[in-house]
């Protein structure tokens, strides 16, 4: 429920803006001139937002469009994200988003349609060369669908990019707007996961992993291409046989042929916002873990690291081919 | 709790219901206070408010627990009548360029209005805002070191184009306060609330006081100790077990080294 809306002055007439208004009669409607006004002030607590976030509508007047290294990609060559929304439905505990926002409410870029001229620019300027979208930087790509209605509006334009892949990224069941319409041959729902157990103790409000496997197989029986995120690894007890079981629950439920690919990342956060984060949850066990500071990021103790990210590789390669697994390199600060 | 409010007369409700004590000697602002509450008389205009939010802030060590801070006063509406409680979303003022959003978490029935800072009385009621003479400043001085959810300020409407200034009754100020008591107060206790859920609870901060006087840490060393001292409350180890692992050494140096022994094995997610 959405109580309060703040919107950008410059942005009130825009359909969706309006589109917002009508659907949310009864919220407190409070002008604006630059979303940062409300969203960057030093001093609010990200952890009291939480519990009900506002929705600020904006428009994204920078560049909307950035690249990212080709480690952290699936198989591309060109690589980019973009983020329509800031914050998320959800409240992991190992979510960045937390450290690197100063409050919790939620900014919708209402202008879709400047985010997809900037994508169809760059399609064209890359010629044939495949390249790929990532959605879902700065939130999930899924979860608040039935408020933005992004994968609605963003699935039909890339159908007509078709050397453009987009990813859907996603920890939610709420996977109608793709049931509704025809698998996109250059799309790939990428969901999340960690352990059952570890899942119900750090990723708050986030479907059980049962209902979102559920969720998945769906998809996947209805054509689209699923890819596993087990991003970040989470080093736990009994961590072979939890993350043992995950994959097996999660590469059984998959038809062969709808698994895309499988990412491994491991847990990392830049040392500013892991500092802010723990000092929200200053009792959090995550947070008191084998960790070392590297490079500018707080991480697992490298010979953790290590072991936990090889045994999940060749957990997973008794399961699926070595072209299907990625890891994704961490992107060292200076 | 803080509150700031401009007029002995705005605050005599809150200090009978709260039963306040006025505090003596000479201080800056006539004080009022009990074991949980603590209300600053500023007076009038922005420079009062911005003086009295700040010795308040003083007194009210916000670093160990988030006291909530509270503008309460009259006002001048462009649209709402005479005796209503608003809560101010948007906070502006005629010389400032900067513009506050106090956020909104408490779920309440009072009226949300955009309220204007002015220097001198407003005799013009042309658009639907409120207008008051302090709670610019007061926010700029509170939020400085009070996260802005727990910074709120609610008015009562004085007057408006129907009840102009001039024909305002100052006698009716406490009425107007008192009148809209119980909505206030149930507004303070959910900010309480709200605070408490971010704050230290008694025990730790008590704990963590005793831990440092173990030893006699340097200031990094403290900053390392309360660090530990987290880590070992996230994974629930007993409190003695902890204080006596400090206690048997004989350095500061070897007690944080002791106690990061201790914390190893338990450095794992259940
Ligand atoms: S689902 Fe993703 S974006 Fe949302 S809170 Fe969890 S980690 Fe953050």
């Amino acid at each position: 429920m959405i109580e309060y809306i703040y919107f950008e002055v410059g942005i009130e007439d825009h359909p969706r803006t309006q589109e917002f208004f009508r659907r949310f009669p009864k919220a407190t409607k409070i002008p604006c001139n630059h979303y940062k006004e409300v969203f960057n002030p030093r001093g609010q607590s990200f952890r009291l937002q939480k519990k009900n976030p506002a929705l600020i509508l904006a428009k994204q007047n920078g560049k909307k469009i950035h690249p990212i290294p080709a480690s952290y990609g699936v198989g591309g060559s060109q690589n980019f994200y973009f983020s329509h929304l800031l914050n998320c439905l959800y409240d992991c505990r190992y979510c960045f988003l937390q450290g690197m926002f100063p409050s919790a409410h939620y900014v919708l870029f209402v202008n879709f349609e400047d985010f997809q001229s900037e994508i169809k620019k760059k399609h064209d300027d890359l010629g044939d060369s495949p390249s790929w979208f990532f959605s879902g930087y700065d939130c999930d790509s899924l979860a608040l669908e039935s408020l933005t209605g992004f994968a609605q509006d963003f699935i039909p334009f890339f159908r007509k990019l078709p050397n453009s892949w987009l990813e859907i990224r996603t920890k939610s069941i709420a996977s109608q707007v793709l049931e509704k319409t025809d698998p996109l041959d250059n799309a790939v729902v990428a969901f999340s996961f960690t352990p059952e157990e570890i899942s119900q103790q750090l990723e708050h409000k986030v479907p059980s992993v049962q209902s979102r496997i559920k969720a998945m197989k769906k998809l996947a029986n209805l054509g689209w291409k699923i890819g596993l995120r087990i991003d970040p690894i989470i080093d736990c007890v009994d961590f072979n046989t939890r993350y043992a079981k995950l994959f097996e629950q999660l590469i059984t439920a998959l038809p062969a042929e709808s698994l895309h690919s499988v990412s491994l990342g491991a847990f990392r956060m830049p040392t500013g916002f892991f500092r802010s984060i723990q000092k929200l949850y200053p009792k959090e066990q995550l947070f008191s873990g084998k960790l070392e500071k590297k490079n500018g990021n707080i991480a697992y103790r490298a010979e953790i690291e290590k072991e936990r990210i090889s045994t999940c590789q060749s957990l997973l390669l008794s399961h699926i081919p070595k072209e299907k697994l990625y890891l994704c390199d961490p992107v060292e600060i200076k | 709790m803080n509150f700031i409010i401009a007029l002995q007369a705005e605050a005599k409700p809150l200090i009978d219901a709260l039963k306040l004590k006025k505090v003596s000697g000479s201080l800056p602002f006539p004080t009022f206070q009990n074991d949980n509450h603590q209300l600053v008389v500023s007076g009038i205009g922005k420079i009062a408010s911005a003086g009295a939010t700040g010795f308040s802030l003083g007194k009210s060590h916000a670093q160990d627990h988030p006291f909530p801070f509270l503008n309460i006063g009259i006002a001048g509406h462009g649209s709402l009548g005479v005796g209503t409680l608003f809560i101010a979303d948007r906070i502006f003022s005629e010389n400032h360029s900067s513009i506050y959003y106090p956020p909104q978490l408490v779920d309440s029935e009072i009226i949300r209005s955009p309220l204007q800072t002015c220097e001198l009385p407003n005799r013009d009621y042309q658009e639907k805002k409120g207008y008051d003479m302090e709670a610019h400043s007061f926010y700029t001085t509170a939020s400085k070191c009070v996260t802005r959810e727990l910074v709120q300020v609610i008015k009562i409407v004085s007057d408006n184009l129907h009840q102009p200034l001039d024909t305002f009754n100052p006698k009716v100020v406490s009425k107007l306060v008192e009148t809209n008591l119980p909505t206030i107060l149930g507004l303070v206790r959910s900010l309480e609330k709200l605070a408490n859920e971010i704050s230290p609870d008694r025990e730790t901060l008590a704990f963590r006081r005793d831990a440092l006087h173990s030893q006699n840490f340097t200031e990094t060393q403290t900053h390392l100790l309360v660090q530990l001292l987290n880590h070992s409350k996230s994974f629930d180890i007993e409190e003695a077990k902890i204080l006596q692992s400090l206690k048997n050494e004989n350095s500061a140096k070897s007690a944080l080294k002791a106690l990061a022994h201790l914390i190893e094995p338990y450095r794992i997610l259940s």
